[in-house]
């Protein structure tokens, strides 16, 4: 799907000022947002989503236009069908997992589940394997476990577009190789694009068809990764990346 | 009615009742104050702390200026109604609330401050309004917090003295609560009356005390 983002905005707290001024696309799923802690990673993934907005500029996702300033549409978060999966997963901890999972397709006034969204959300639940788990609450889960809810949570509505925020950062080292690779099955599988940023180049190399290297609030490149596969070696593949990473 | 209980059921009305009133106007203003940037928030969160520094007998006085005969309200109430809260039991509600809505405003104003932001973001991307998120996500992650807080409201609304006893007076069987009915005994040199009360207060109170903490204990 292609996916246009252009936007412009400053975060303004008492002790600093930051300017964001971001600009990609791209028209492959999965894309990596790549940069350091403070370099604006968060901000552009919060603006896409739509819990911060730009000052200026244009976010289109396929055919929808989330957001443009110079056509006065502004969707707000909960219009624009876009999943979230955030850094510390940011489950509910007063909710089942069934709850967990099933709040999405909930709302006043309806309460009860279809048959269908209910066969949905045991679906959901089977396919992370945490089907045994539904009446679990989340403070007892393992940090894979959590991540899963997060990701199930946020499917389960079908949104256009996922955004990850560093999801492996919680993760122990031989716990992310595996969810890395279960979320590039999830995300074949569900066919839905994926922004994911990371400040880790392995997650880079595993999952990202586009790159985006973020620096101070500006992209400094934009790197196809399938042709950089191809033109190096796997083995040379890290050196190259963080080379053109900047080195990070 | 057993006279010797009327102070007793007396209070545990007045008490629940100035509960529930802190409660309707201290949690929404907790929530407003928690998440607000607007100039008047400091203000009105130092207004609503107020009753807590202050002496129970200048809330009374205050309370005196404003529902008394010749206050604004007073004075309309009586023309448009034809009631007085002076010397009334519903006069000591009034009191007891306005004691007690510290402490109601500022747990809830802690519980809503301590629900992570990220919590509500989740709500709103999973397509909720902001009514909804606060009914489905922020009162309840925060509903442990607030109800610990609604417990040390009614033990304060229990114990209240000053204020209600210059509103609402002295008068056994309508308005002489626990408290009120304590300080009566001793003076009356009913030795046996104010241990029977005192002990009875007191144990509330730890129950009270031992319940809140039960409550604030369990953290998400």
């Amino acid at each position: 799907m292609r996916l246009d983002v252009d936007l412009t905005l400053t975060l303004e707290s008492r002790k600093r000022r930051f300017d964001l001024n971001v600009a990609f696309s791209s028209d492959e799923d999965r894309i990596v947002v790549f940069g350091q802690s403070g370099a604006g990673k968060s901000a552009t993934l919060q603006a896409i989503a739509g819990l911060l907005r730009p000052r200026q500029g244009r976010i289109v996702v396929g055919e929808r236009t989330l957001f443009d300033s110079s056509r006065h549409i502004d969707l707000p978060a909960r219009e624009r069908r876009v999943g979230y999966v955030f850094q510390d997963y940011a489950l509910f901890p007063h909710l089942t997992l069934w709850d967990n999972v099933a709040y999405g397709l909930k709302h006043i006034g309806k309460w009860r589940l279809s048959e269908i969204e209910r066969a949905q959300v045991v679906d959901m639940l089977k396919l992370m394997g945490l089907h045994h788990l539904a009446e679990a609450r989340p403070e007892t889960l393992s940090g894979g476990q959590r991540q899963r809810v997060a990701l199930a949570r946020a499917l389960v509505t079908q949104p256009q577009l996922l955004l990850m925020d560093e999801p492996f950062a919680a993760l122990d080292f031989r716990l992310r190789q595996r969810m890395r690779e279960e979320l590039a099955e999830i995300q074949q599988r569900f066919a839905v694009p994926l922004i994911l940023i990371t400040h880790d180049l392995q997650d880079v190399e595993h999952l990202g068809q586009t790159v985006v290297v973020i620096d101070l609030g500006q992209v400094t490149r934009t790197i196809p990764l399938q042709s950089l596969r191809q033109s190096c070696g796997a083995d040379t593949l890290m050196a190259e990346l963080a080379q053109l990473c900047g080195g990070a | 009615m057993d006279a010797s209980n009327a102070p007793i059921l007396l209070t545990l009305k007045v008490a629940s009742l100035a509960t529930l009133v802190a409660a309707l106007v201290g949690i929404p203003l907790a929530r407003w104050v928690a998440c607000s940037r607007n100039w008047l928030r400091d203000w009105i969160d130092a207004m609503l702390m107020l009753p807590l520094v202050l002496p129970p007998t200048v809330l009374g006085y205050y309370l005196i200026v404003v529902v008394g005969r010749n206050g604004p309200l007073g004075s309309w109430l009586e023309n448009v109604f034809g009631v007085s809260l002076m010397f009334t039991w519903q006069g000591a509600v009034i009191a007891a609330t306005l004691v007690a809505l510290p402490l109601v405003y500022k747990a809830a104003r802690a519980a809503f401050e301590e629900v992570s932001s990220s919590y509500e973001h989740a709500a709103r991307l999973l397509g909720s309004g902001e009514i909804e998120l606060f009914f489905r996500v922020t009162l309840p992650v925060a509903s442990r917090g607030i109800v610990a807080g609604l417990m040390l409201t009614f033990a304060r609304a229990m114990g209240e003295f000053g204020a209600t006893l210059m509103i609402a007076g002295n008068l056994p069987g309508k308005t002489q609560t626990l408290s009120i009915a304590i300080y009566d005994a001793v003076q009356a040199g009913q030795e046996d009356y104010a241990i029977f009360l005192v002990g009875i207060i007191s144990l509330l109170c730890v129950g009270v005390l031992l319940g809140s903490g039960r409550l604030l204990q369990v953290r998400y």
